[in-house]
């Protein structure tokens, strides 16, 4: 224990004097932060674009019920321009209606009266805006056949046989998480990312300096050296880690979410469950990085083996965002995958599943415990040492 | 006492040392020469622990450096061949950290610092980070490091190399006031002068085996040779020279 705590106390020492790992791990959280903000930021102004939508109407005065009722809607009725059709090819307008000099007589005769919608469909930008309008005439339309039937005693139901409903059924934490789909796969990738300078200059360095085989002449064990080492990289992890979560959410907080009608509720319980969870995660992330770092040949590879094991938690992230929905049991058996899951779940309001938390931990811990066998293992070679 | 029986060495298809056996005892000063990659430094390692032997073993005070590696290095102190500082850490932190792998309480650490700061001349740099030490700064730290704790048995692997005359010096007087502690040195070299000033028995290595060893006279006598240096080249050589003469027509 005394032992421990003697070159715990040595790397921490030299680890904190060491500018330019400490500059790499705490510019990490800061970049995925900026990352996080700016892609809410980006989700946030695509949704607004879709609600406010502008629409140039040409001879609105012969439809003002229909225009009265896009005006409601929330659609901006502005004049139309000279020529509409070169004004929508152009991309000066997204659609311009057109209400054709016959169709208030045609509206008051009760003869299917058209209009046209002018769009660009090539436009894909455009085609959620297009299709909000299209489905607001539509539903004016229905509104006023049904209005019309029950004039002449006919239920509208004979109208229409089949009447779609569609539910929303996700909760406002369930869509926020839609947005922050990236935010489980950045927190792990922070606590990968942070210990990578440090941990190569105390492995790989310390042999490359030549100051390992000084080192392994005192009376102390592999282990021990292994686990002072070990547990110096992960306190420095656990710090960068605590705060680019914690920047992870100020990031949301101060996103424009809440414009969106979304209310994230990401408060200091959930910063101390994810934390939490994450610990076991970091002690795997660190033990493996020792690992391949006593196991490369140089300091330089080291890194870049290492900058490689930060993709790691890439691979589960990308199949949680495209296989949405909670966390299943097996998952937690896959180390890195259950604990992406949890977030997902935690980030979601799902609550957490203490269960699912204990079977993930100890995989990770067991799976850190293979990587600490196999990095005292290499730290017994001669090669490991003289290189 | 420090005794290494049979020791062997094979890298692959290489034998790095082959059979080297002798022993030093408290209060004397041992030399281990040979040309370069004579296995002068396989063998330290083997005797220090880190390297382990293919044969053979190493035993200081009866403890077998192979079974109980852990309780042989506290005896030790060693100068490895190479071996560097920490250059984040000043050299009184290289130094305390050593110590602290030793188990020795702060104060006798601090007392230790002290003295050693004064003997090898050490009072401008102490507390200076070791980034950008000369060579001479450099070893100084590493001795006062190795032995910090006062070991019984001091290995100092080519411990001069590439100092300058007062740090030759420095280093010499803190040898010999060792042995007059009644310390064990054994430090290996190529430098004929400096074994000579300080050694009171040598053994010669060449191509992994143990050619002679004795006192410095004994070893002079036995080549037939006017000085050490003489005889250095004889016995060094001689293993080639007779393998060669075994090749000749």
């Amino acid at each position: 224990m005394m032992m421990f705590t003697v070159i715990l106390k040595k790397e921490l020492l030299d680890a904190l004097r060491d500018g330019k790992s400490m500059a790499t791990a705490f510019f990490i959280p800061v970049v995925f932060a900026l990352v996080s903000y700016g892609s809410t930021l980006f989700v946030a102004s695509v949704q607004k674009g879709t609600e406010s939508i502008e629409l140039p109407v040409h001879n609105a005065a012969l439809a003002a019920p229909l225009i009265d009722y896009l005006q409601e809607q929330g659609i901006a009725i502005v004049p139309a321009p000279a020529s509409p059709e070169e004004a929508v090819r152009n991309r000066e307008a997204t659609m311009v209606l057109i209400i054709p000099d016959e169709f208030p007589d045609d509206f008051r005769a009760q003869k299917a009266a058209t209009i046209n919608l002018l769009s660009d469909h090539s436009r894909t930008q455009s085609r959620s805006q297009v299709g909000k309008v299209r489905g607001l005439i539509e539903q004016w339309s229905m509104g006023t056949g049904a209005l019309r039937l029950i004039t002449r005693n006919i239920s509208p139901g004979i109208a229409r046989p089949v009447q779609v409903n569609s539910v929303n059924v996700s909760s406002d934490q369930r869509l926020a998480s839609k947005v922050l789909a990236g935010l489980p796969m950045f927190i792990l990738m922070i606590a990968f990312a942070s210990g990578i300078g440090l941990i190569a200059d105390m492995a790989s360095g310390e042999r490359e300096r030549r100051s390992l085989e000084p080192l392994l002449i005192n009376p102390v064990s592999h282990h021990t050296i292994f686990f002072g080492k070990w547990t110096a990289a992960l306190c420095v992890t656990a710090v960068v880690s605590a705060i680019g979560i914690a920047l992870q959410f100020v990031s949301i907080h101060l996103s424009p979410m809440a414009e969106l009608g979304i209310r994230i509720d990401m408060g200091i319980d959930k910063f101390i469950i994810i934390f939490l969870v994450l610990v076991p995660v970091m002690a795997l992330a660190v033990a493996l990085q020792l690992f391949v770092a006593f196991f490369a040949r140089s300091f330089k590879d080291a890194q870049s083996y290492n900058s490689l094991i930060i993709m790691l938690p890439m691979a589960p992230g990308l199949y949680l965002t495209f296989n949405a929905g909670s966390a299943e049991l097996w998952q937690m058996f896959v180390p890195v995958l259950g604990p992406t899951a949890i977030f997902v779940d935690v980030i979601s309001g799902d609550g957490v599943n203490l269960l699912y938390v204990m079977i993930a931990s100890l995989v990770s811990l067991a799976a850190a415990g293979l990587c600490a066998a196999g990095g005292i293992h290499l730290l017994k070679r001669e090669k490991t040492i003289f290189g | 006492m420090i005794k290494a029986t049979g020791l062997r060495k094979v890298f692959g298809d290489v034998v790095a040392v082959d059979h080297v056996s002798f022993q030093a005892d408290r209060g004397e000063i041992f030399g281990l020469l040979g040309p370069n990659g004579a296995g002068k430094t396989s063998t330290l390692r083997m005797m220090y622990g880190v390297f382990t032997p293919t044969a053979g073993d190493v035993s200081i005070d009866e403890i077998s450096v192979r079974h109980q590696p852990l309780e042989a290095q506290r005896r030790l102190g060693v100068l490895p061949d190479g071996g560097s500082l920490y250059k984040r850490l000043t050299a009184r932190e290289n130094i305390r950290y050593f110590g602290e792998l030793h188990n020795m309480p702060r104060t006798a650490i601090d007392t230790a610092t002290e003295e050693l700061t004064s003997i090898l001349g050490m009072e401008n740099i102490i507390d200076r980070r070791t980034a950008g030490f000369s060579q001479g700064e450099r070893m100084k730290v590493s001795l006062a490091r190795a032995i910090v704790h006062q070991p019984d048995y001091i290995l100092l692997d080519e411990p001069t190399n590439g100092l300058d005359v007062l740090t030759t010096l420095a280093v010499r007087k803190l040898l010999l006031a060792l042995k007059a502690q009644g310390k064990c040195i054994i430090f290996s070299s190529h430098l004929m002068h400096e074994v000579a000033n300080l050694c009171d028995r040598v053994g010669i290595i060449a191509h992994g085996k143990v050619t002679v060893q004795g006192s410095i006279p004994e070893v002079i006598q036995g080549a037939g040779s006017a000085n050490l240096e003489d005889a250095f080249v004889h016995y060094a050589y001689q293993h080639e020279r007779s393998a060669q003469a075994h090749t000749l027509p």
